[in-house]
């Protein structure tokens, strides 16, 4: 009896300790936050050492100019999520977020000040964004994030071997895995190189890019519709696609080396791939056996699908958005969003302009200049641009291109779902089945049973 | 041991579990070795050539992850400095703490020592991944986030009740009779610990302090948790963790395994007796 | 067990307690200050509603009480599916680990040359760090590189590699096999079955051999007499480890998170909560998961305390 005293007393005491805890938590409102001019942080995703050093550039021109002073910190987007959970609960947030549009965690735990955000894109004027990016982060009917840039997905195919096999470019998802297939019967080598490993991120990407084109959607207005026939049809198309691999699942890293070692006809990657298949990434070099006579092999010999099927002009992509976090120096933040929105914005998406294409394509006097701008953005340390490498033709493309930017559930109340969805690569799980040749129709029913569960659990 | 014979057939079986076991233990650790050492390239083409030529043979995975982001490495360096700052700090106050502690428990009878017991066992109930967000409050409070101390004051915490518990095991089996002697000619307790208590057991204290550095070398949650912001601060498991979400070749992964795995194995290979003991104290118990 | 036994202003048992008190203040204090004190924080949250926005602000007077956080939790299909996965994976871990460890150390139990040697070695994989081990291994199993399916394709004929991290269910004629979690359990007992051989290897030594030779003298065979002699020397120090083990199995996170991050089927509790934590911001949700992890393992200690009385008893 005497331990069992001693043991309540022990835990009386850390209760007490703890409320204290909780107590003093409660006064605390320091930090910069109320400073109006103090100096902010801004996390950004682009953390190699170039674009850093290139981001606290343009950091410093903006500190001259306003002198408010910026801390630029690297940190990816997973670990954004966390630093800034941990962040907010310790009531030390940065003022500045570059971070994807999956903002519906944040907006639900009131971490993010869209009252801030909204100020800036009225401010900049709301019609020089880009229509379907700021569609994207409107979530509950209020902007939660100001859009930046984007990328696209792009289907990149060698033009010299549909040529030897005889095959037109395709048009639509069925010509697409028909293409495919008569490569890898006729070529032996890889008809489609795109993320198809099981349950994995890189999976998870390429099924909700490959669905789109057949118009197929996630869940719409709370309906989950993953089990349609759209979605049945482009499942039976993404089973051909994977198929096509002479060497097996890919994640996006070994579909993109089998590209560039000339090993696959078409190749499912995002705008990144530019300057890759220029040769102008070291660490993506050219291995393919025509590669070593001449370094242009890939520009000569690709072209590029920028919509598919004309009747779905839906392209998988991201977009990244400026966050003002609650609590941040939000006047300073605001100031600093808008310089990287207008005088800064050029040097920002110059970092990676292959990756980058602008979400303002200008401003009131004149509508195009930043998309234009961009279009002469040197890549990759090169000194060649986008336009001078395969034509102002794919400038203006890849421009209108992020008009067709298109997630499923972003921007709508499902964006939750979507997301979860997206996270927990629930659909790449049904690949296994998908693979092991079970009927397209009941694996998409099966997705759709695991949505829907999932959906449930979200309440 | 009994010097019985035994049937031919058992000694097989012996031989063939103890081939096998040798195999699955040391196996992989050779093939991560070795792919260490070949370029990235061959191994993407060979993956069943697990033998590096010996034209083949390449130190530079070695070289570039260890050099600093800014010679155009992967700055495996600094952050192994981190990690033994880290894992050192984390013995040297552990153990401190904890000998004084384990010899209150061992050798004074006080009232209410076997609630701290069994406070202190029911700690490891608590999952560390729940504690997270409160603990970082705490410390935020102290200003401690994204520092190293912060972190040692967290592994301090997560290694004492094993600490305790090994160091009471041995205390307890140590004769008290010098000590009690040493009391009575008026030396102070801490007289007593350092000078006569200290001594007889350093094998069990070495025994625990590397066990307690292989916990502090090896943690990745709350370096992950407390340090992803301060990049200079990172410790070589979150380094890696890190360099393999960024395409960051395999070679390279590998070479930093080895590199941080070096240091332990020395450790042990040198305390291994003591661990051995050590442990088995305290299973004895 | 003694103390100090002489004249002082104090008494005997005041200055025993002082001592007590001052020497084991250290160890409490920082105990307190890391884990306990942040549990009961976590115990408040599970509890609680608030958004994330609000810990700054909240109190005890103005905390909106409420069980929403379990029952969401336990009306969720997913809480339930990953407290499978962790029984499961913590059920079997301790077998493999328990049982591999026993079964090479009674392997290694005769002297032979370079039986050091050898048993060092076994430790590697123990003493491997763990980012080490969930590196190599990935290696390993990479469906493009790793050894495993170029061996596999190769030389054993399979059609396609096996994405053996990421896939859920793999299928074997009609049965399907959990990939993923058969995977990471393998990987734990690989990593810790060295960990079970320490211990064990320790025990045997202390067996006295003089049992061991009346038993044969007496006609036992060596089957018998493993069973009847040594096994039964082996209990308390398996039951220790099946504590230990279970408990660390149930709670683990790193070694899954560092080699499938909770996909293929491998998303265990501890997982589950980082992610609740980190991807939703949900820290309520985080804390009630928590909690019920907690309990579920005090009832296991609770029952392995129970169940060891008894025997003991007997």
């Amino acid at each position: 009896m005497q331990v069992n005293r001693r043991i309540t007393s022990a835990v009386g005491l850390t209760l007490t300790a703890a409320l204290a805890l909780a107590a003093c938590s409660g006064g605390g409102d320091d930090g910069d936050g109320g400073e109006a001019s103090g100096p902010i942080t801004f996390w950004t995703p682009h953390v190699q050492p170039e674009r850093m050093a290139a981001q606290q550039d343009i950091a410093d021109e903006f500190t001259e100019e306003t002198g408010i002073e910026v801390e630029v910190v690297a940190m990816a987007g997973a670990d954004q999520d966390q630093a800034l959970v941990t962040g907010a609960a310790s009531g030390d947030v940065p003022d500045v977020v570059l971070h994807a549009p999956d903002l519906s965690a944040w907006q639900t735990q009131g971490l993010v000040d869209s009252d801030a955000a909204t100020a800036v894109i009225e401010n900049l004027g709301a019609d020089t964004f880009n229509a379907q990016a700021l569609d994207i982060i409107n979530i509950d009917g209020a902007y939660q994030a100001i859009p930046s840039d984007g990328w696209v997905h792009l289907i990149v195919y060698r033009t010299d071997l549909l040529e030897e096999a005889g095959l037109e470019v395709p048009t639509s998802l069925d010509e697409l895995a028909d293409a495919a297939e008569t490569i890898r019967q006729e070529e032996g080598i890889t008809g489609m190189a795109m993320g198809t490993q099981v349950g994995t991120p890189s999976a998870t990407e390429a099924v909700e890019s490959i669905f789109q084109q057949t118009g197929c959607q996630l869940v719409t207005d709370g309906t989950v519709q993953i089990d349609s026939a759209e979605c049945a049809q482009a499942a039976g198309d993404f089973a051909t696609l994977a198929d096509s691999s002479a060497a097996g699942q890919f994640d996006v890293d070994s579909a993109r080396s089998t590209y560039l070692d000339g090993k696959a006809a078409f190749f499912l990657f995002s705008t990144h791939v530019l300057d890759e298949l220029a040769g102008l990434d070291d660490d993506n070099p050219l291995t393919c056996a025509e590669c070593g006579d001449n370094e242009d092999f890939f520009v000569e010999n690709s072209d590029f699908i920028t919509v598919l099927d004309e009747n779905n002009p839906a392209q998988y992509g991201t977009t990244l958005n400026y966050v003002i976090p609650t609590g941040a120096n939000t006047e300073a933040a605001q100031q600093f969003v808008e310089y990287m929105l207008s005088d800064g914005y050029a040097t920002m998406l110059g970092t990676a302009p292959e990756g980058r294409i602008p979400l303002r394509p200008g401003n009131a006097d004149d509508p195009t200049q930043y998309l234009d701008e961009w279009g002469t953005l040197p890549m990759g340390g090169s000194d060649q641009s986008v336009g001078d490498l395969y034509g102002e033709d794919l400038v203006t493309s890849l421009g209108e291109g992020m008009n067709a930017v298109s997630r499923w559930g972003f921007g709508t109340d499902d964006a939750v779902l979507a997301g979860e969805t997206f996270a927990q690569n629930v659909l790449a799980e049904h690949l296994d089945a998908l693979y092991s040749g079970t009927d397209p129709q009941q694996v998409v029913s099966d997705m759709a049973a695991d949505v829907q569960s999932l959906q449930d659990d979200l309440g | 041991m009994s010097s019985l014979r035994e049937s031919n057939g058992v000694k097989a079986l012996r031989a063939v579990i103890i081939v096998i076991t040798m195999v699955l233990a040391i196996g992989p650790v050779l093939y991560g070795v070795l792919l260490s050492l070949r370029p990235f390239a061959a191994v993407l083409n060979d993956p069943l050539d697990i033998v590096p030529a010996i034209g083949e043979i390449s130190f530079e995975a070695y070289s570039q992850a260890m050099r600093s982001a800014a010679d155009g490495g992967y700055g495996l360096g600094g952050f192994l400095v981190n990690s033994l700052i880290l894992a050192v700090g984390t013995v040297l106050a552990s153990i401190l703490v904890s000998i004084l502690g384990a010899y209150a428990t061992a050798r004074i009878r006080f009232s209410g020592r076997s609630v701290g017991n069994a406070i202190i066992v029911a700690v490891y109930m608590f999952p560390g991944v729940v504690l997270a967000v409160p603990l970082f409050v705490l410390l935020s409070r102290a200003g401690l986030t994204g520092t190293l101390v912060g972190l040692v004051i967290v592994y301090v915490a997560l290694t004492v009740p094993v600490s305790l518990y090994m160091l009471r095991n041995y205390f307890i089996a140590l004769p008290s009779s010098i000590e009690d002697a040493a009391l009575i000619d008026g030396c102070s307790l801490m007289g007593v610990i350092w000078r006569i208590v200290l001594p007889i057991a350093l094998p069990g204290i070495a025994a625990t302090a590397m066990y307690m550095f292989m916990i502090a070398w090896n943690e990745y949650l709350y370096a992950l948790l407390f340090l992803v912001q301060e990049r200079s601060l990172w410790t070589a498991p979150l380094g890696i963790a890190q360099l393999t979400e960024f395409d960051t070749p395999v070679t390279i992964l590998l070479a930093g395994s080895v590199v941080v795995t070096v240091p332990v194995v020395l450790l042990f290979m040198f305390a291994q007796r003591l661990l051995i003991s050590g442990l088995a104290t305290g299973a004895e118990k | 067990m003694t103390r100090a036994a002489r004249g002082s202003r104090l008494s005997r048992g005041q200055r025993a307690n002082l001592h007590g008190y001052l020497l084991s203040a250290p160890s409490y204090l920082a105990v307190t200050l890391v884990i306990l004190i942040p549990f009961c924080a976590v115990v408040i949250f599970a509890f609680a509603d608030f958004r994330l926005i609000d810990i700054q602000q909240m109190t005890l007077g103005t905390i909106d009480w409420s069980l929403a956080n379990f029952a969401k939790a336990l009306s969720s299909g997913t809480f339930w599916g990953a407290l499978g996965t962790t029984v499961a994976y913590a059920v079997f871990t301790t077998i493999g680990v328990i049982g591999g460890g026993v079964v090479v150390a009674l392997a290694m139990r005769r002297p032979f040359p370079g039986q050091t040697v050898v048993r060092a070695l076994f430790l590697v994989p123990y003493v491997l760090p763990v980012i080490a081990g969930t590196t190599i291994w990935r290696t390993m199993l990479n469906p493009q590189y790793g050894f495993l399916n170029a061996f596999g394709t190769q030389v054993l004929g399979w059609e396609t590699p096996i994405a053996f991290l990421t896939t859920k269910t793999f299928q074997v004629g009609s049965v399907g096999i959990p990939m993923a979690l058969t995977v990471v359990i393998l990987f734990e007992i690989w990593k810790s079955a060295p960990f079970t051989f320490l211990f064990v290897t320790a025990r045997l030594q202390n067996v006295p051999a003089e049992l061991e030779d009346a038993a044969a003298i007496d006609g036992a065979n060596a089957r018998q007499r493993l069973t009847h002699i040594v096994l039964p020397q082996l209990r308390t120090v398996v039951m220790v480890l099946l504590l230990l083990r279970f408990i660390w199995s149930f709670q683990n996170f790193n070694d899954i998170y560092l080699l499938t991050q909770g996909a293929g089927g491998t998303e265990v509790m501890a997982v589950k909560v980082f992610k609740e934590l980190t991807v939703r911001a949900d820290v309520g949700s985080a804390a009630a998961y928590g909690l019920c992890m907690t309990v579920i393992l005090l009832v296991f200690g609770i029952g392995w305390a129970l169940v060891n009385r008894r025997k003991e008893a007997m």
